[in-house]
């Protein structure tokens, strides 16, 4: 029945807890069980077709979560269901439906070459010989390995943006509709990391595939997530859309222009019904910050103004809050 | 999900790492003579070779060449099997293996196959040269047999390995337990120290060790004795096939007990 | 002088923490050793005459096996120890603190040794249930204490040299294993030179490692030399100061190498 329920949704997470026991000396002989709650009554769900961030420091939860999703973790308590099926109680049937991605660094054979390393994989995942080379083949030239000769170098002979490149290839094999990616940008020089996010991307918005990404990079999780999850001390303590979750902050935007012309600028800037300042400098620029909730509501008024008095407009941005901002925000506030 | 495809990984698994790591193939082909010839050089110094064969009735070169030649080919399955968990753990594929719909029992029984066949080829360098210089032609086809008695007897561990490493995998520091497991089990074999001359205690232990029955049949094939040859072989394949059960059972125990606690993704 | 007691007391503090209290390794370590000695041995009584005296023979395997679990130290927990301070990403560190090695040796040679007497100990009850009590007696301590002052001299040495080769070039596992099990064998170590066939008599003598072990066998089981005392004492302490120096400058050449040119950071098995 509940599978009925859920069969549209990639993820369902309903309340999940999570305790682990840790043995801490006391003494030369004696020791005490301290319970740490990694997760305490997490809920949320991933469709698919887009990708979902879940977001937080170190600690907060994140790996926890993902690993219990893959089946490598049971909950205390909660339910939690991967593509309808129940991930303790049908364990083997959500495996057939999930690519993995966990740490970048290990996980491979080291005296096998990449090629190799993906061939045995496929056969751990039921994938007969002629679609298994098919699948390679596809998925090393999308990952442009052939170039980086994974053909015949052994994984020993890696860099950390090859075996992250494979390691996603890995998770693609068996073309699995819901992937789970814990930190898969973790270390990477910035055109690795770039790629791994485009193709992530694309992999949700064309091929329709559910995507849970982790990561602790606010402005990583700004680009590749539709929604984000913030996670903190095992709570989500926020969620929506990155535009959503900035605009829940109240923080002010700033509107910052830079300008070029004559000395009334108090004209323009005395009608302004709000918090500003102003710098000059000794080529006649002045920078011009302006502190405002809405933007939108000013920008193009203020612009119109400077213009209307004769000055020159070099610069005009807005800056929003970060979602670093919405993550302190939410997590110490 | 057939056993076909899992050994053929396996296999690409194993041979691509044996035959890259040249060190290892080489101590495959050493190892048996370096055993061999170590407790030779120890007897000979505090004994004689005439007594050896008075309590016996095999010359001790052949006995010993044998013995270790036996004892390198069961325990290469019983250590892939045993030890393929904590490689796992430390190599990070293991979240991967556990994440995936493998048959865990078709998986494990894959696993020893292309090591064992390794091995067991080693006769060729091991035994083969020593029985042809012994007993000529007739040493070729006696060690070709004795090649296949050895197999036999590796694949009939396959089972008690597998029970034995679903429990001792849920210790804290198994390895530890296989270094004691390891030796205990190359003792017990009867390969080095007949059966037949252990306290009985030992002897009742041993005998629950499938492949020490194919230990005795090779022997008593030195020795020209042929009784209970059959009887031997029968118990050895039954208790191999009455172990499986158990073993399916134990690796389930295992991976419950790993999930329960976490499998490490580092 | 100070500096160097602290740092290698620091050392012998952190490797007895380690591997001695907190390690329930040392209590499973010996259960294995056990059961290998058992394993090694218990084919040796099919070739003993019955009229022979099991003790003695008990004896003899108890010297064996000391002489051989120091060649094991020397192999595994000195010459092997600069590439666990590779693989766990210590060496570096090492270095860069300018503390040199000899504090480090001085600290994780007690824990060898306090490791090495403890295995006797089990050494001790399984040959008494193999054959009963070796029969032990300390005939000369002063040539005792000799002996065993120089054979620690020839492994530091030995260690020095395999130390060197491995982080330099990568040994792997298997090859130390195998030179492990041959040195001891090859160089008289094991053996009472004079059950050696002659030639191979010939090349131990030519070896340091024969002297401190004639000595000590002489010292506990009462076994003469193949040569007269004066010439095993002379050549013993000769061989073993020039080994010494060999292994010392090799040593150093093979730090400076690596200094320049980085460690190979190959696994060891």
């Amino acid at each position: 029945m509940l599978r009925v329920m859920y069969i549209d949704k990639a993820i369902v997470v309903e309340n999940i807890v999570k305790r682990y026991r840790v043995k801490k000396k006391i003494g030369f002989l004696r020791s005490a069980t301290e319970v740490v709650e990694a997760l305490k009554g997490v809920s949320f769900s991933v469709n698919y077709g887009e990708v979902v961030g879940l977001l937080g420091p170190n600690g907060a939860g994140k790996t926890t979560t993902i690993k219990i999703l893959a089946t490598l973790l049971t909950p205390d308590s909660g339910e939690a269901y991967v593509a309808g099926y129940n991930v303790v109680k049908e364990a083997d049937k959500v495996r057939k439906k999930i690519g993995i991605m966990l740490s970048v660094e290990k996980g491979f054979y080291g005296k096998l070459t990449g090629r190799e390393n993906l061939e045995y994989f496929a056969a751990l995942y039921g994938l007969d010989g002629r679609r298994s080379r098919e699948r390679i083949d596809y998925l090393i030239k999308l990952l442009e390995l052939d170039r980086l000769g994974a053909d015949y170098k052994l994984l020993e002979e890696f860099s950390l943006g090859m075996k992250a490149r494979l390691s996603l290839a890995r998770a693609l094999l068996s073309d699995a509709p819901i992937l789970l990616l814990d930190e898969p940008t973790l270390g990477l020089d910035p055109p690795s990391a770039r790629r791994i996010r485009e193709l992530v991307k694309d992999l949700a918005h064309r091929d329709g595939k559910a995507i849970l990404y982790t990561t602790h990079n606010m402005f990583e999780a700004e680009l590749v997530c539709d929604r984000i999850l913030l996670i903190n001390r095992g709570v989500i303590v926020a969620k929506g859309t990155p535009k959503e979750l900035k605009q829940r902050i109240p923080k002010l935007r700033i509107v910052t222009l830079t300008v070029k012309g004559r000395d009334n600028i108090g004209n323009v800037l005395d009608k302004l019904n709000t918090k500003f300042d102003v710098k000059a400098d000794e080529n006649g620029l002045y920078s011009v910050r302006i502190h405002v909730q809405n933007p939108e509501d000013i920008f193009n008024d203020v612009v119109k103004r400077f213009i209307e008095n004769g000055f020159e407009i070099i610069s005009a941005r807005i800056e929003e809050p970060t979602l670093e901002d919405v993550f302190i925000y939410f997590s110490e506030g | 999900m057939g056993l076909y495809p899992l050994l053929k990984a396996e296999f690409k698994l194993v041979y691509g790492e044996l035959f890259r790591r040249k060190s290892a193939f080489i101590a495959m082909i050493i190892y048996p003579y370096l055993f061999a010839g170590f407790t030779l050089f120890f007897g000979y110094t505090i004994g004689s070779p005439n007594l050896f064969i008075e309590r016996v009735g095999i010359d001790p070169v052949i006995f010993m060449i044998t013995a270790s030649y036996i004892v390198m080919s069961i325990t290469a399955v019983i250590d892939d099997v045993l030890w393929r968990p904590l490689s796992d753990t430390y190599i990070g594929t293991i979240p991967y293996i556990l994440a995936s719909p493998v048959n865990r029992l078709k998986l494990f029984i894959a696993i020893p196959i292309p090591r064992l066949l390794a091995m067991v080829s080693m006769g060729f360098t091991s035994i083969t040269p020593i029985y042809v210089l012994y007993y000529g032609f007739r040493g070729a086809v006696t060690a070709l047999l004795i090649m296949a008695l050895v197999a036999l007897g590796a694949l009939s561990m396959v089972s008690i390995a597998i029970i034995i490493a679903g429990l001792v995998h849920t210790i804290n520091e198994s390895w530890r337990i296989l270094n004691i497991v390891r030796p205990l089990i190359m003792v017990l074999l009867g390969a080095y120290y007949p059966r037949i001359f252990m306290p009985f205690a030992a002897y009742a232990i041993s005998f629950l060790i499938p492949s020490s029955h194919i230990v005795e049949v090779v022997h008593r094939l030195f020795i020209g004795s042929l009784d209970g040859i059959y009887i031997s072989l029968a118990i050895a394949i039954t208790l191999a096939l009455l172990y499986m059960p158990g073993g399916r059972k134990s690796l389930m125990y295992w991976e419950r007990r790993k999930v329960a606690e976490g499998v490490k993704t580092y | 002088m100070l500096k160097l007691i602290r740092r290698a007391y620091a050392v012998f503090k952190a490797y007895a923490l380690s591997d001695l209290v907190r390690s329930k390794g040392f209590v499973y370590g010996l259960i294995s050793f056990s059961i290998w000695i058992l394993l090694f041995m218990s084919p040796l009584t099919l070739f003993m005459d019955p009229q022979q005296s099991p003790q003695t023979i008990a004896a003899y395997g108890f010297t064996a096996i000391l002489i051989f679990m120091f060649y094991g130290a020397a192999t595994w927990d000195w010459a092997a120890e600069l590439r666990w301070m590779i693989n766990d990403g210590r060496l570096e560190y090492y270095i860069a603190s300018g503390s040199g090695f000899l504090p480090h040796y001085l600290g994780i040679l007690p824990i060898s040794l306090i490791w090495v007497f403890f295995a006797m100990i089990v050494n001790y009850i399984v040959l008494s249930i193999i054959w009963g009590p070796p029969v032990l007696a300390v005939i000369d301590i002063s040539m005792l204490i000799y002996g065993l002052a120089l054979l620690l001299v020839n492994l530091i040495a030995y260690a020095l040299i395999l130390g060197g080769t491995i982080i330099a070039s990568g040994v792997s596992g298997f090859i130390m294993e195998i030179i492990s099990f041959i040195l001891p064998v090859a160089t008289g170590g094991l053996t009472p030179l004079s059950n050696l066939p002659k030639p191979l008599q010939t090349f131990a003598l030519l070896t340091p490692f024969s002297y401190p072990a004639e000595i000590i066998r002489y010292s506990i089981l009462g076994w003469f030399p193949v040569i007269e005392f004066p010439q095993l004492i002379a050549r013993g302490i000769l061989f073993a100061a020039a080994f010494l120096a060999i292994s010392l400058t090799y040593f150093r050449y093979q730090i400076k190498k690596i200094l320049r040119e980085g460690t190979r950071a190959t696994a060891l098995w």
